[in-house]
C-alpha cells in the first residue's frame, strides 16, 4: 500500500481560491490525505481535483463542494449546501450530515453518499454514477435523470423522477407522488442484490426496508398527440 | 438572488443583540445581493405609543428632522425624537388611524416613513450591511427578534425605498424580506387595492407583507396566512414575515429559493445559506435544515 501522507489546511482567514490552491499544492507535494479545518459553510471547496486524493472537510460546507472532480474522495463532516458534487466524473463524495438542493447534479460517475436528508432535486440530470441517501429526498428528485442509480432509504417528496429518461431510483420509505412519466416497476433479485451490496458499505441493512423501484415509463421519449395530458403535466 | 436572514429569541424573557446578529449574517450573504441591505428589528414592545423610523433622504437632515416632528405633531403627540445619520426615530402617542406615515410624507417632501410599530424599527440603505450597521449604530440594538435582507434588484429600482424589509404599511409591526419574484404581483396588488390597501412602492415583495397583514387583520392566524400564500402567490419565493409576536416563513412549491433554519432551546436562526449562520453561531450543535417545497413554519412569543 502506498504511504499516506497527511496535510492540514486551515480555511479561516483564507480566500476560497487560496484554500483550493493549497489542496492542489499539497497533492502535488505528495500528500494523499488532506484535511481542511474550519470550512464554516463556505462555498466551492475541493473542486476540480483529479487523482487518488482523500480530502476531509472538517465541518459544514457551502455550495458546490467537491464539484467537477475526477477521482478523489471528498468527505464532509457536517452539512453541505446546494449542488454538492455537481458534475463529478468519478471518485467518491460522503456527506456526514444533510445536503441542500441539487445534490449530485449532473454527475457522470462515482458515488455520492449523504447520511442525512437532501433538499429538492437530488440527482437532477444524473448521467451516471450513484447517489445514496440515508435519509429522505426533497421535491422532484431524479428530475430528468439520464442514467445511474439513486437509492433513498427514507421518503421521497412530490414529483419523484419527473421526466426521467433512464436510470433507476429506489426508495425505502414513502413516495409522496411520482413525477410525469415515472413508473413503479417490480423489484427483481438483481435489484435486491444491488441494494444489499450498495447499502452494506454504509451499515444499512437493505432487507429492513421495503424498497420501491422507479424507472422511466418512456412515454416522453417521443412526442405523441394521443397523450396530451401527459405532455401537459411534463415541465 | 438576494439573501434573507432572521433571528428569534425564544421565551418570554428571550432577547439578544439583534442589530449586530442580523447585520453580520447579512454581510455573509453580500454576494447574493450587493445593492442594498436592511433590517427590521423588534425591541422591547412599548407599553404606550409607537416608535416610527423615518429616512431623511435629504442633505439638510437637521431641518428635515424638525419638519417631520412638526408634521407628526399635527396628527399625534410626539413624545421624543432622535436622529442618527439619515435615520430619524420618533416616539409618538398613536398613528392617527394609520394616517401618520402619509401625513409625514405629504408634508415633508423627500422623506420616507420606513416603519411604525410598538416594537418594530426598519433601517435600510444602499451598500453593505456592515456599513449600514456602523452608519446607524445598530450594534447597540437589543431585541426579541428581527429579519434582514441583502438585495440584488431584479424587479424594481435600486434605491433605498425599494430595499427590504418592506413594512406592511399602514399595519404596525409587520414586515417582510423576500428572495424571489412574485409573478402575479399586479393581479395581487390590484386585488388588495380594491380592498382599500395602498402601496408605497412598485416592489413585488411589498405585496406579500400587505397580503399577510390583510389576512391577520381579518382575524386569521399567522399559520393560515402563510399557508394561503403557497397557493395565492405565483412565482418563486422564500420569505420571512415578522410581526410583533415573532417570525413566520414559507417556501414556494418548486423550492426554487434556498432557506435554512436552525433551532435550539434558546433561539431560532434563519438564513439563505449556512455560511451566514456559521459566521455568527459556530456551535456545531446548532444544525441547520433546508426547508422543503411548500413548507411553512412560524415561531411566536
Amino acid at each position: 500500500m502506498a504511504e499516506v501522507t497527511a496535510a492540514t489546511i486551515d480555511a479561516s482567514g483564507k480566500e476560497t481560491r487560496d484554500v483550493n490552491r493549497a489542496i492542489r499544492q499539497a497533492a502535488e507535494e505528495g500528500a494523499t490525505e488532506i484535511h481542511v479545518r474550519n470550512p464554516a459553510g463556505r462555498h466551492s471547496f475541493g473542486v476540480a481535483l483529479t487523482g487518488e486524493l482523500h480530502v476531509v472537510l472538517e465541518g459544514p460546507t457551502g455550495w458546490y463542494t467537491g464539484g467537477m472532480n475526477g477521482g478523489p474522495t471528498i468527505v464532509i463532516h457536517g452539512n453541505t449546501g446546494w449542488a454538492v458534487g455537481e458534475c463529478m466524473m468519478s471518485g467518491r463524495l460522503e456527506v456526514h450530515g444533510h445536503a441542500g438542493s441539487g445534490t449530485a447534479a449532473s454527475i457522470r460517475g462515482g458515488l455520492v453518499y449523504v447520511e442525512g436528508d437532501t433538499g429538492a432535486r437530488a440527482g437532477i440530470s444524473m448521467k451516471g454514477g450513484a447517489l445514496v441517501v440515508g435519509g429522505s429526498v426533497g421535491y422532484m428528485s431524479g428530475f430528468m435523470m439520464q442514467a445511474g442509480t439513486i437509492v433513498v432509504c427514507g421518503d421521497a417528496a412530490d414529483g419523484l423522477g419527473d421526466s426521467m429518461y433512464e436510470g433507476t431510483i429506489y426508495v425505502g420509505g414513502e413516495i409522496a407522488s411520482l413525477g410525469a412519466d415515472a413508473e413503479v416497476k417490480d423489484l427483481i433479485d438483481e435489484d435486491r442484490t444491488l441494494l444489499e451490496t450498495t447499502l452494506a458499505e454504509f451499515g444499512i441493512d437493505a432487507s429492513s426496508r421495503d424498497f420501491t423501484k422507479v424507472r422511466s415509463g418512456r412515454r416522453l421519449w417521443n412526442f405523441s398527440a394521443r397523450e396530451p395530458e401527459l405532455w401537459a403535466s411534463a415541465l | 438572488m438576494c439573501g434573507i436572514v432572521g433571528v428569534f429569541y425564544k421565551g418570554e424573557a428571550g432577547e439578544g443583540p439583534v442589530g449586530q446578529v442580523l447585520t453580520r449574517m447579512c454581510d455573509q450573504l453580500f454576494r447574493r445581493g450587493p445593492d442594498s441591505a436592511g433590517v427590521a428589528l423588534y425591541g422591547p414592545p412599548l407599553e404606550d405609543g409607537l416608535v416610527v423610523r423615518v429616512d431623511l433622504e435629504r442633505p439638510d437632515a437637521e431641518d428635515a428632522s424638525a419638519d417631520v416632528v412638526a408634521a407628526a405633531g399635527l396628527v399625534t403627540t410626539v413624545q421624543g425624537s432622535g436622529r442618527v445619520s439619515r435615520s430619524l426615530r420618533l416616539l409618538v402617542a398613536d398613528d392617527a388611524d394609520g394616517k401618520l406615515a402619509d401625513v409625514i410624507e405629504e408634508r415633508v417632501p423627500g422623506v420616507r416613513v420606513f416603519s411604525v410599530g410598538r416594537a418594530m424599527e426598519i433601517v435600510k440603505d444602499l451598500g453593505m450591511a456592515c456599513d449600514i450597521n456602523e452608519r446607524f449604530g445598530l450594534d447597540a440594538f437589543r431585541g426579541t427578534h428581527g429579519i434582514g435582507h441583502t438585495r440584488m434588484a431584479t424587479e424594481s429600482r435600486v434605491d433605498i425605498a425599494h430595499s427590504h424589509p418592506f413594512w406592511a404599511r399602514p399595519f404596525p409591526d409587520i414586515a417582510v424580506v423576500h428572495n424571489g419574484q412574485i409573478t402575479n404581483y399586479h393581479k395581487l396588488r390590484r386585488r388588495l387595492e380594491q380592498k382599500g390597501h395602498r402601496f408605497a412602492t412598485e416592489n413585488d415583495s411589498e405585496a406579500i407583507a400587505v397580503y399577510i397583514a390583510d389576512r391577520l387583520e381579518a382575524g386569521g392566524s399567522l399559520d393560515e396566512a402563510l399557508r394561503a400564500t403557497i397557493d395565492d402567490l405565483d412565482g418563486t419565493f422564500a420569505y420571512l414575515i415578522s410581526t410583533a409576536g415573532g417570525i413566520g416563513l414559507a417556501r414556494d412549491r418548486f423550492a426554487t429559493k434556498p432557506l435554512l433554519y436552525a433551532e435550539n432551546d434558546e433561539m431560532v436562526v434563519l438564513a439563505s445559506e449556512e455560511i451566514s449562520i456559521r459566521a455568527v453561531f459556530p456551535d456545531p450543535a446548532l444544525v441547520p435544515r433546508e426547508l422543503q417545497a411548500k413548507e411553512v413554519r412560524w415561531w411566536l412569543k
